[in-house]
């Protein structure tokens, strides 16, 4: 029993190393001045670089702007339609639902070269190619379906037995929507949330495309900066997008579950 | 309650976008890719893009060669994953927790970030080979192994195992907690040895879940664009790296080629996942459906 928990927490160890380590490196390089071949350690550290980047930098800002435009209409478009999408595929029983369970896949199993490709195509002949719809639209396609998935996976547990009981006593379908739905499902919700604004933010093929380059996110900028050798300014952005990406979703966790405390 | 005009108004949202923004896509390179393209004055219909598309050596090449990597990386994710999800499943274990916090970590970033910290890592100058060269085991960085930009594809592949491994453990885990533990019992009872319980209880019922896994893995890996071209090689080119750099040439005279290698790969994308499907249903437990 004692070897079993030793090689456990080896395995523990090896996975924490493994999965932190690059964490460890980009904040490294973002804060250093020269770390170059073959110095093991950064020769100068300069705590306030990254701070003076990203408060005097303009591209810098544009970029953190334009990420979280897209992601909030992303979330937002995600949700409008996996929604009722998701209430529709558990509460009721249709001819053809079947298909729809295998059509909500599809933007995930063709490749997203092929898909996106595609879309431009069309988006140049809507007009759509380079405006915030548009490639809010490619965003949401890709986070579908994981959000109808959550979803449904949430809303199956219960169907629509307490939406049926608080209609029953008289309450009007907007109240029930709020008071009942709602709390009962925002577990699928919060995790739908969180994919798409995710999915949103770590686009980069779909974003430069279907964007036209006016839309330079975080994760597209790093881009260039990568393939150039800029690796310190590189990392800047990197560690940018972990603040804004793990900060808002660790201030929803903690607002959902102490939300739900007050409820139960 | 239950209406069906309430459910066409709970459906069209839906329908509607994937009808404006994926189906007309699809059904708008479908005739392009039968050479109908008038925008160039190309208005005669011919499969001779597709017999082109698949008598192409080097299309054929690369297209075998993504599919091989594809797979064998989808695969080595949902195998690693799911050993580490069974091994930290149970609460009782002080691991559980933590463990399952630093696995939601590579899911929530970017593909850029892994293989930016690669490139610090495991370049030719990078970290790693410094430090075997401060240790004395290599004598410069010229005799460290090429990692990244290889002939093996290793760079792009440890990238997405990074993501995906964590992608994996994250899914099935969600699962082994809603498990029903009765049935491992109920086994262990029945005198199963721990093997045969894992072989014939455990893993049938997680199956569904590891398939998906491997078919969103498998779709992304073959799909994808933006890590094989930044640790890709040039001379062991990727498909996706391959057909944008066709898509993105601008010769219009093209378009048509491009829709049937991208009508090809969808259909192949759809048929295999439809395979491995049906394969799954024939591993064990697969009949039964699991959860």
């Amino acid at each position: 029993m004692a070897s079993k928990k030793i090689l456990k927490l080896l395995v523990y160890l090896l996975f924490a190393v493994l999965v932190l380590m690059p964490l460890f490196v980009i904040f490294m390089l973002a804060i250093s001045k020269t770390w170059n071949y073959p110095s093991l350690w950064p020769k100068w550290v300069d705590w306030g670089y990254y701070f003076r980047f990203l408060i005097t930098n303009a591209e810098m800002q544009a970029s953190l702007l334009s990420s979280m435009e897209l992601a909030v209409g992303t979330v937002v478009l995600t949700i409008l339609i996996a929604y009722p999408t998701a209430m529709a595929l558990s509460y009721y029983d249709f001819k053809g639902k079947k298909l729809l369970n295998i059509l909500v896949y599809l933007p995930m199993i063709i490749p997203s070269i092929a898909v996106l490709t595609n879309m431009d195509f069309i988006m140049i002949k809507y007009g759509l190619n380079g405006s915030f719809f548009g490639v809010v639209s490619a965003h949401t396609l890709f986070c579908l379906p994981y959000a109808i998935k959550l979803l449904y996976d949430n809303l199956i547990l219960w169907k629509d037995k307490y939406e049926v009981t608080s209609r029953n006593l008289g309450a009007t379908p907007l109240q029930t929507f709020f008071k009942v739905t709602i709390p009962l499902n925002k577990n699928g919700l919060q995790g739908a949330v969180m994919m798409s604004y995710i999915v949103s933010m770590t686009q980069y093929l779909g974003t430069l495309l279907i964007g036209d380059g006016n839309y330079i996110t975080l994760s597209v900028r790093m881009f260039p900066f990568t393939t150039e050798g800029k690796y310190r300014i590189a990392a800047v952005y990197g560690i940018t997008f972990m603040l804004v990406t793990l900060i808002p979703l660790y201030l929803i966790d903690v607002w959902v579950t102490h939300k739900g405390r007050k409820l139960a | 309650m239950l209406t069906k005009r309430k459910l066409i108004l709970l459906l069209s949202p839906f329908c509607l976008f994937m009808l404006f923004f994926f189906f007309s896509a699809l059904a708008k390179s479908l005739i392009t890719s039968f050479g109908y393209y008038p925008l160039m004055g190309m208005e005669k219909l011919s499969l001779h893009y597709y017999t082109d598309a698949l008598n192409d050596k080097v299309f054929l090449r690369i297209f075998f060669r993504t599919f091989i990597f594809a797979l064998f990386s989808a695969g080595m994710a949902c195998f690693i994953g799911t050993v580490l999800a069974f091994l930290f499943k149970r609460n009782d274990n002080p691991f559980t927790k933590p463990f399952f916090k630093l696995a939601q970590l590579p899911v929530m970033l970017p593909h850029i970030f892994i293989v930016l910290a690669l490139i610090q890592l495991l370049s030719q100058t990078g970290l790693v080979s410094s430090l075997l060269t401060k240790i004395g085991i290599i004598h410069s960085y010229n005799s460290f192994p090429l990692l990244l930009n290889d002939q093996w594809q290793i760079g792009i592949i440890l990238t997405y195992l990074w993501k995906e491994v964590p992608f994996v453990i994250v899914s099935l885990v969600l699962v082994l907690r809603q498990m029903d533990n009765r049935y491992r019992i109920v086994a262990d009872n029945l005198g199963a040895t721990k093997w045969q319980t894992f072989w014939k209880v455990s893993l049938p019922l997680l199956m569904p879940a590891i398939v998906n896994a491997f078919i969103i893995n498998f779709s992304f890996n073959f799909g994808s664009y933006e890590v094989p071209y930044l640790l890709g090689n040039q001379t062991k080119e990727m498909l996706p790296v391959y057909i944008y750099d066709l898509y993105v040439q601008g010769d219009y005279t093209q378009l048509p080629m491009i829709m049937s290698l991208n009508l090809i790969l969808s259909v192949f994308s759809i048929a295999f996942a439809g395979l491995v499907l049906w394969l799954s249903k024939h591993l064990p437990g697969g009949h039964t459906g699991g959860i």
